[in-house]
């Protein structure tokens, strides 16, 4: 049977509040406790009933690996970039015309939550927010993105359209 | 472990430094509690509150080391923190009218062509310029480094030197182009 043993005192640092509280809790003879820190999944699952485990740690699962998430991800990125550049011109030099403020209203709207959604994973990831935190911050980015989908759409089709509103506020 | 002296004495010591250190009541009331009463035993909730909890507080607490403020300023860094940054706000920007467009019937805001035309119409000249100009630069400056960061794409220009020199290319281009787009 694998011998179960308690940290060592000695081995944590002497000044910290938590070796302070576990001493604590060690010394009193009131407390019915005992302060256990575990290394291994195999030691927290050996432990009897009548101990309680308080902190248990659990391995981390690497993600499988998925095409969506990784080249086809950053393929569809990069081939909405490049469409981006002759969508533009177009808008510049023909005016409005409705494919192509159609087009924008669909794609500048995409390549934006691309954008935000690298924001997203690089500075509101789990470790920061929580994994509620962020699921509930990509949800609402994704809620946003359809928001302004369909103002785009609205947009160009009962008001004058993308290209028309910027040369009018240019002009203005 | 100790002798026993010095575990009294550590466990008074203890006891008062864990006290001040504890804010919560229930273990105020565990270790400021006379030597010898039996207390009812602690739960697993509990535990986790006197063990783990002071823990994740006092991570809260910490200062991160200094990073953006003590790296050298470079073109690099500097470039592609602007690329994000100008992104962002022209996102910002995009979504910001999309939306209120969007829910604007829906509050009672007026908010569509005419009216966005009319009202900059009232603005006197030298805002307008300046206004232009606030809005073209982080469009071109975010057009030109893309196609900078579409140029890396395809595996040419990744040498510090290729780096560089694309870099003053954008700066250059994109503050004529949002000049030029100012003064139309």
């Amino acid at each position: 049977m694998a011998l179960r043993l308690a940290a060592s005192p000695m081995a944590m640092s002497r000044s910290t509040a938590s070796f302070r509280l576990a001493s604590a809790i060690r010394a009193s003879p009131s407390l019915n406790a005992r302060v256990y820190f575990h290394a291994t999944r195999s030691a927290a699952s050996d432990a009897s009933s009548d101990v309680t485990e308080v902190y248990k740690a659990k391995p981390f699962k690497i993600p499988a690996p998925n095409q969506v998430h990784g080249s086809y991800h950053w393929d569809f990125e990069r081939i909405l970039s490049v469409s981006l550049i002759p969508l533009f011109a177009a808008s510049a030099f023909n005016g409005a015309h409705p494919i192509t403020d159609g087009l924008l209203g669909v794609v500048v709207p995409i390549h934006a939550h691309l954008g935000f959604d690298a924001m997203v994973t690089d500075y509101l990831h789990p470790g920061k927010v929580g994994n509620l935190g962020n699921k509930l911050i990509s949800w609402s980015l994704r809620g946003a993105t359809v928001l302004v989908l369909v103002g785009c759409y609205q947009f160009n089709t009962s008001d004058i359209g993308l290209t028309e509103l910027v040369k009018k506020s240019w002009q203005a | 472990m100790f002798a026993p002296r010095v575990a009294a004495s550590l466990r008074t010591a203890g006891r008062i430094q864990t006290a001040a250190v504890a804010k919560n009541a229930f273990v105020r009331a565990r270790v400021m509690a006379p030597v010898g009463t039996r207390i009812l035993s602690t739960s697993q909730s509990n535990q986790k509150e006197l063990t783990v909890a002071p823990l994740v507080e006092q991570r809260k607490n910490r200062p991160t080391s200094p990073h953006l403020t003590i790296y050298q300023p470079q073109l690099t860094w500097y470039m592609s923190m602007f690329h994000r940054a100008t992104g962002g706000a022209l996102a910002v920007g995009l979504y910001g009218g999309a939306i209120a467009y969007a829910v604007g019937p829906l509050v009672g805001l007026g908010f569509d062509a005419a009216t966005i035309t009319s009202a900059i119409a009232t603005l006197p000249v030298a805002a307008k310029v300046a206004g232009k100009f606030i809005v073209a630069y982080p469009f071109t400056y975010h057009a030109f480094n893309g196609v900078r960061h579409l140029i890396w794409d395809t595996a040419s220009k990744l040498t510090l030197k290729g780096v560089y020199s694309t870099g003053y290319t954008v700066l250059g281009l994109s503050t004529v182009s949002a000049l030029a787009l100012a003064f139309i």
